[in-house]
């Protein structure tokens, strides 16, 4: 063979190369599918961006210096779905930093993330959750440290978004949901997911409580014994904002009361109380746990303070903002947020024993319901002792009484 | 630096092959090999700096040695004390960086292990990369010089033959014999249009094996092995059947890359894979599989130890040792000894079989050596030997058969043998799913019934449709790089 075919054979095989990867990459820059390159914004090519609904902490890094917020809304998923940063008691503008299950950490490095890229901050408010705290959570794959602390696209995030299958994949999807003349299920506005009224699906929320109680491989408070080394993060948050002179106000996510009696069954209530004690004694803290009349609400397919067992609709969210903001406070129930200071909290726990004795004559087939999940999340394997499955257990759940509060 | 990387492909490579083909136009080897010298240190110390001067300490230390046993090889003792001398530094230096650690765990007294761990400050030692790749070659290359074989070298072509980067991080451990010469072969330095284009198809083949095989096959192989105690028989089988590929994809892939790079820079490297899973026997596996670990245990443990020259008891004996000392080379924890020493046991089976002249046929041959295989990568991935004991128990039905309920209808009548079906909750270890099986069982069919890479490489024309061939193979390979996970052999 000679020479010359050989260097032809490297000319084709290079320029072909070449080639097709400068067209994924202009592909992926035009389309910007998870929205980090400013690419512009064309209707029926890629001003609907699905892409940024599942890579908050990508998106929201990036997103977050552009709106230059003075109030940020941190938090979980809960905040993520639940808070909406146009609430007119914000200091606007407003943006919502909830990400997709993260330990506190995380919550401590997009704060400080912000702060630097916005030194003009003005309020924090904190959604937190029992789970942030367990010690033995690390930050989900998807959190990068390098991708922190500065505005704009990192390198590796930038390689990860022009050349990668993933990011040609998401381009395509992209283009075709713009090219659908329906309206998107969800999207982002200010950070916040807006979703699309729909009906609430009783297999997740029922799904949703069994992965609370679950006790190995995604179990939310799977292994949970300490909290110990993750309250010095939340330390950190406080005085960071006293030394800023920023305004602080954390809360207890209005969970639905069956998440609540998921850790009551783990046998983690001492721990959860403890919890609220610790923090009580750092810094007050709305609790909008427990069994009150928001949380109890009736499982029902038109729920309206619920998709599922863990996150609250906006609806909730805006009681939520209204209490701890003061504003319309004739809307919110009386017993819905307690503040929590060292003084008062013995009080408030009591309470809420109270309130889930009250809640357990109330509703006591979905308090059995909740602990036969339980049982069956402990003896996964043997099909003999799983006398339900999902269609009875949501077939049984149905209770029929009305919810106390309705807005 | 990975091979898989985005650095590696379009920064170093190219400025690599670029500056060094430049330079061959003067005919210079010395300031080509320098460039090469300069190019692989650059590569090793791009991911941490602070291992360069050891592995330059180790280089400068057994090339000294060496020089000493060459100046005094008729005399005996001397050069046994300088072999010596050698051996124990290189053996020192591995022990106490990657299994100071085991090593002390495993003294009977605590205190006294606690308190030499304190005075070695084994807590803080992180280890070297490529330590057992270069520790290796450089023993063979002084026991060869002690044996009196021609190893006379200059310190830049003795520096080079253990840095040379394409090698370097997780082999072909390389003979000095068969590399250095070609350092300096002149016709070497000038560009090669035809070894270019091989290298690139070695090259990219390998490549595709790890970022489209292997690293979207990770997943059903993770989340199994950190859960061993929970597994059902479906869940077990499929991380070990997923492990047995993955670890073939991803080090033979980088095997194959390194090859490709020694061929860009007109180096044959030695071919380190045969197809080792078209195995019918355990031995064959060893000839197939690492080949180069196997020539050096072989040349420099099997044979000295004795061999096959004293007698079957011995053989057995000799065996053993040099599996379990193999197996103990690939990590510092029981589960390698135990891995090496079922492989041992294994291949003393398949010896001793093969005296009496009692043979299966092929096809038997073959599933009973693929099992054995499969059940030693069960026992080297395992996280203890209590998880590698459960998992094979579970695979061995042990504790009932459960499959995913959607299965009931097309595989319904198992039931009558006892196997059973669960609808809620899911198979949760069991990641892939239906997928991961059909996947497995077309990876197995690969691996069996496709050509290798040296055997495409063989085959390969320079015709237009191999060029499109592999640049789509390419293209996939790029960008599938994103979603990369940490090369599997760097721990070894």
């Amino acid at each position: 063979m000679d020479k010359r075919s050989f260097r032809n054979f490297n000319k084709i095989f290079l320029s072909l190369s070449f080639s097709a990867l400068c067209t994924t990459s202009f592909f992926n820059l035009t389309i910007d599918p998870f929205g980090v390159i400013d690419s512009p914004s064309i209707a029926g090519i890629n001003a609907i961006k699905p892409r940024t609904l599942n890579n908050s902490r990508l998106f929201k890094a990036i997103d977050v210096a552009r709106v230059r917020p003075k109030t940020i809304l941190l938090g979980s998923s809960r905040t993520d779905i639940g808070l909406d940063p146009f609430h007119p008691a914000l200091i606007q503008p407003a943006y919502n930093l909830g990400l997709t299950a993260p330990n506190i950490y995380e919550l401590r490095r997009y704060l400080e993330h912000t702060l630097i890229i916005q030194p003009e901050l003005e309020k924090v408010i904190i959604g937190l959750d029992f789970q942030m705290f367990n010690d033995l959570r690390t930050p989900q794959p998807d959190f990068r440290e390098q991708r922190l602390g500065h505005a704009g696209i990192v390198r590796s995030d930038l390689l990860d978004v022009t050349l990668s299958l993933d990011a040609l994949s998401a381009s395509w999807k992209t283009l075709t949901r713009n090219q659908d003349p329906n309206p998107p299920g969800s999207t982002r506005v200010n950070g916040m997911m807006v979703r699309a009224p729909r009906e609430v699906s009783l297999r997740v929320f029922f799904d949703t409580i069994s992965k609370a109680q679950r006790q190995y491989q995604d179990g939310v408070y799977k292994g949970f014994r300490s909290y110990e080394n993750s309250l010095p993060h939340l330390k950190a948050i406080i005085e960071t904002c006293a030394d800023r002179e920023i305004q602080l106000i954390l809360f207890i996510s209005p969970a639905h009361a069956t998440e609540w009696e998921s850790i009551y069954n783990l046998g983690l209530w001492p721990l959860f109380e403890d919890w609220k004690r610790d923090i009580a004694e750092l810094h007050p803290i709305w609790d909008f746990s427990g069994y009150n009349s928001i949380t109890s609400e009736v499982i029902s397919p038109s729920m309206i303070y619920y998709t599922d067992s863990s996150h609250y609709t906006p609806a909730a969210g805006q009681l939520v903002l209204n209490r701890i903001l003061t504003h319309q406070l004739e809307s919110v129930p009386t017993d819905f947020g307690r503040y929590l200071i060292p003084e008062m909290i013995s009080f408030h726990l009591e309470a809420i024993a109270n309130e889930r004795s009250a809640w357990h004559e109330k509703q006591a087939e979905l308090a059995r319901i909740v602990s036969d999940i339980k049982r069956y999340e402990e003896t996964r394997y043997t099909e003999e002792v799983y006398p339900l499955n999902l269609a009875t257990i949501t077939q049984a759940q149905i209770v029929l009484e009305e919810p106390s509060t309705r807005p | 630096m990975l091979f898989s990387s985005f650095t590696f492909i379009f920064l170093f490579l190219p400025l690599c092959l670029g500056v060094y083909f430049w330079i061959g136009r003067f005919g210079s080897a010395t300031l080509s090999k320098g460039w090469l010298l300069l190019s692989s240190l650059f590569f090793y110390g791009y991911w941490n700096i602070t291992f360069v001067p050891l592995i330059f300490i180790s280089v400068g230390i057994n090339y000294q040695l060496g020089k000493c046993l060459r100046k005094r090889k008729l005399e005996k003792r001397p050069s046994k004390i300088f072999l010596c001398l050698g051996l124990s530094f290189n053996i020192g230096l591995i022990a106490y960086y990657k299994y100071a650690d085991f090593l002390l765990s495993c003294l009977p007294s605590l205190s006294f292990s606690t308190w030499l761990s304190r005075l070695l400050d084994v807590d803080n030692v992180v280890l070297p990369l490529a330590i057992s790749f270069y520790t290796f070659q450089q023993i063979a290359y002084l026991v060869d010089v002690y044996r009196g074989e021609r190893a006379s070298y200059s310190f830049l072509d003795y520096s080079l033959f253990v840095l040379f980067f394409p090698q370097l991080i997780a082999g072909p451990i390389i003979h000095h014999q068969e590399v250095i010469p070609q350092f300096n072969r002149l016709r070497n330095l000038l560009f090669s249009q035809k070894n270019f284009a091989l290298g690139c198809v070695a090259f990219f083949i390998g490549l595709s094996k790890k970022v489209i095989v292997s690293d979207n096959i990770s997943g059903w192989v993770t989340l199994p092995f950190s859960h061993a105690m929970d597994l059902s028989f479906i869940e077990a089988w499929t991380a070990a059947l997923s492990y047995t590929h993955q670890l073939y994809f991803d080090f033979s892939g980088y095997c194959d890359m390194a090859l490709g790079l020694g061929l860009m820079l007109n180096i044959k490297l030695p071919i380190n894979f045969s197809s080792p899973y078209k195995s019918v026997s355990i031995v064959e596996f060893w000839r197939r599989w690492h080949i180069t670990l196997s020539n050096f245990l072989r040349d420099y443990l099997y044979i000295p130890l004795g061999g096959n020259r004293l007698g079957e008891t011995r053989r057995v004996i000799n065996l053993m040792i040099t599996m379990l000392l193999g197996g103990f080379w690939h990590g510092a924890g029981w589960t390698y000894i135990a891995w090496g020493g079922f492989h041992g046991v294994c291949l003393s089976i398949n010896h001793i079989s093969g005296k009496l002249e009692f043979r299966f046929p092929k096809v038997i041959s073959w599933v009973v050596t693929f099992l054995a295989v499969t059940i030693g990568w069960v026992i080297f991935r395992a996280q203890s030997l209590r998880d590698a004991g459960h998992i094979l128990w579970v695979m061995a039905g042990m504790e009932g058969i459960l499959l995913p309920g959607k299965y009931r209808g097309s595989l319904g009548p198992l039931e009558k043998i006892g196997v059973r079906f669960s609808n809620f909750p899911s198979l949760d270890y069991f990641p892939g799913g239906l997928e991961s099986l059909v996947v497995l069982t077309v990876l197995t069919l690969w691996v069996v019934f496709l050509p290798n890479t040296q055997q495409l490489v063989q085959r390969f024309r320079p015709e237009w449709w191999w060029g499109l061939f592999l640049s789509c193979l390419s293209v996939l390979s790029l960008l599938s790089m994103s979603r990369v996970t940490e090369f599997l052999y760097f721990q070894f």
